[in-house]
């Protein structure tokens, strides 16, 4: 009991001092304790009167050497600052015993002890309450660091990040998932869908009036409590896990990517595709490709050669003598066979009768086709020479008319 | 008797080394033949198929193997540097397109610039440029146009070598 003071001036000097107050909160949500350290270099500015004040109205208390906020006046100001250290799930799972405990109790309660259940009755509801509202609390504050460690404000290590957001999840998340899981029948948020339906059965059923309303105010706290546990357990599921999965995967590849970069060059790499056409062509083909085409270079010249040999020897010994021909052929003017004349000439002639010599005995008329006139008799004799053959057709040539 | 892609599935990822990404329709008739095709590349060219559910490859058995150098250098540069700039790597990875102009700016601020600068492909913007058509044709990025491209889901194989490296530099830690 507070002795020294009213309540309304207990709260002007909190308000007074929020500045102080909100620090010391602060402190002993990051070490749990304040020592007297922090302390004094918390109320290096704070006059003797103030400090006196702290404790005279309670609102500290020692331990031992450390300092502590008292705890109704922790959780006023957890509220007002509404900063929180995340509630171990453990811390949740306690609320399980007391609702079965009471659940059993009322179910149980005999006949004409209706003190006692309304009492009872009122416990849970505000058992209930305060399960609620730590849930909310919890995700919130978890939702805000996840965030935080995201931002990564405080510029922590991609290593330190992963950890603290594998502690997260593996400490925090997922059991606080597994106590709102709706679906799962050990999950606190079942347990207290068994209590709904209870109250709501009993709110009608009760025989004992204040009873009747007593559930009945219970049926209405659980029916909106079950939105609020789907409201959190859809912001963990959709939001949180999501998030601090993504944030550690994240982290795991940034710090993965800095150790290779450390020493990028002797590190082992991920083997990737390489193109390939060895299957389809060895090592060797262009040397043999190579070969291959050089055999044929060679041989054109070669054959090169040999031909200006051939025309050379030729050449050299008879020259073609047209004009002999041309003058013969004037002379035996029309004749009948115009390709067994060439021939007959060509072995009269020639020492050396040849193919060639005798295509070209037979060009005289084409080339001076102006002159002759050919006609066909549209029948094929042969002409046998030295090598060939020749299927050619009957032919009778005659000076044109008009020369 | 071969599957409707299967000139072009062999093309791409034998002839073209290139990924084959979710989207393409070789892709999907890959995935229908999954079995066929890791039987077909390891009997017939002794590579394995490496297929996940975006995207898939050949991977050679080489183990030093520049090009993948060259893109872990490149992508881990990039990653650092936009974490450093607040953005979501993953997130800017598999859906954002990015500006040559705006990654050319990261990669010559960066802090890792001695790293790039003794890396022959990414020595400087013109070396860059090639090895950009190198990527794009590779398939790991697509090109929008001139100025701007996206990553193919491939990026994904070279983020979980980088996380494999965490985890396993992890492990070692712990003990």
């Amino acid at each position: 009991m507070i002795l020294k003071a009213d309540p309304d001036k207990i709260l002007r000097f909190i308000s007074e001092n929020f500045e102080l107050v909100r620090a010391l909160y602060l402190a002993q949500l990051a070490g749990n304790v304040i020592s007297r350290e922090q302390f004094n270099a918390l109320t290096r500015h704070t006059g003797d009167i103030s400090i006196n004040r702290l404790f005279e109205y309670k609102l500290l208390t020692e331990q031992y050497d450390d300092i502590r906020l008292n705890e109704p006046v922790r959780a006023f100001l957890a509220f007002l600052i509404s900063e929180f250290r995340p509630l171990l799930p453990s811390e949740l799972e306690k609320y399980r015993t007391s609702f079965s405990q009471l659940f059993n109790a009322i179910r149980e309660c005999p006949e004409g002890e209706q003190p006692i259940l309304l009492e009872q009755l009122e416990t849970l509801y505000d058992e209930v309450q305060r399960f609620l509202e730590n849930v909310e609390n919890n995700t919130g504050q978890l939702l805000r660091e996840t965030q935080q460690l995201k931002a990564n404000k405080d510029k922590m290590e991609y290593g330190e990040r992963i950890r603290r957001a594998r502690h997260l999840i593996e400490y925090y998340i997922a059991p606080l998932n597994s106590i709102l899981n709706l679906q799962h029948s050990e999950s606190i948020a079942s347990l207290l869908g068994e209590l709904s339906a209870y109250a709501n059965r009993e709110r009608l059923g009760h025989s004992y009036q204040q009873a009747r309303d007593r559930f009945g105010q219970l049926h209405e706290l659980l029916r909106g409590g079950n939105d609020r546990i789907l409201r959190q357990s859809r912001i963990l599921s959709r939001e949180l896990l999501p998030l601090i999965e993504r944030l550690q995967t994240e982290s795991e590849i940034l710090s993965g990517w800095i150790f290779f970069l450390e020493r990028p060059f002797r590190h082992k790499v991920p083997s990737f595709t390489t193109r390939s056409y060895r299957n389809f062509f060895g090592s060797s083909t262009g040397a043999n490709l190579a070969l291959f085409l050089e055999q044929f270079e060679q041989r054109a010249e070669v054959v090169l050669l040999q031909e200006e040999e051939i025309t050379a020897v030729d050449r050299h010994e008879v020259i073609f003598d047209r004009q002999l021909y041309v003058g013969s052929l004037e002379q035996h003017l029309p004749v009948e066979d115009f390709f067994g004349w060439c021939r007959e000439r060509l072995y009269q002639n020639e020492q050396l009768p040849s193919t060639e010599r005798f295509l070209k005995i037979c060009s005289i008329v084409f080339e001076d086709s102006e002159q002759y006139e050919a006609e066909f008799t549209g029948q094929r004799i042969a002409i046998e020479l030295e090598d060939f053959i020749f299927q050619v057709p009957e032919v009778r040539v005659s000076l044109k008319q008009g020369k | 008797m071969y599957p409707e892609y299967h000139r072009e599935i062999t093309e791409s990822l034998l002839m073209d080394a290139r990924f084959l990404v979710e989207g393409e329709p070789e892709f999907t008739c890959l995935r229908e033949h999954l079995d066929f095709y890791q039987q077909f590349f390891k009997a017939s060219f002794g590579l394995s198929l490496l297929c996940q559910s975006d995207y898939a490859f050949l991977q050679s058995a080489r183990d030093n193997d520049t090009l993948s150098r060259d893109i872990c250098i490149f992508l881990g540069v990039l990653c650092y540097e936009m974490d450093r700039e607040g953005k979501n790597i993953m997130e800017e990875l598999g859906f954002s397109t990015f500006a040559y102009e705006d990654v050319e700016r990261l990669l010559e601020l960066s802090s890792f610039r001695e790293v790039l600068e003794a890396t022959k492909s990414l020595r400087d913007s013109s070396s860059r440029r090639n090895f950009y058509h190198l990527l794009a044709r590779r398939r790991l990025i697509d090109k929008i146009d001139d100025e701007v491209f996206r990553f193919t889901p491939g990026h994904k194989y070279f983020l979980e070598f980088a996380r494999g490296v965490a985890q396993m530099k992890g492990g070692e830690e712990e003990e």
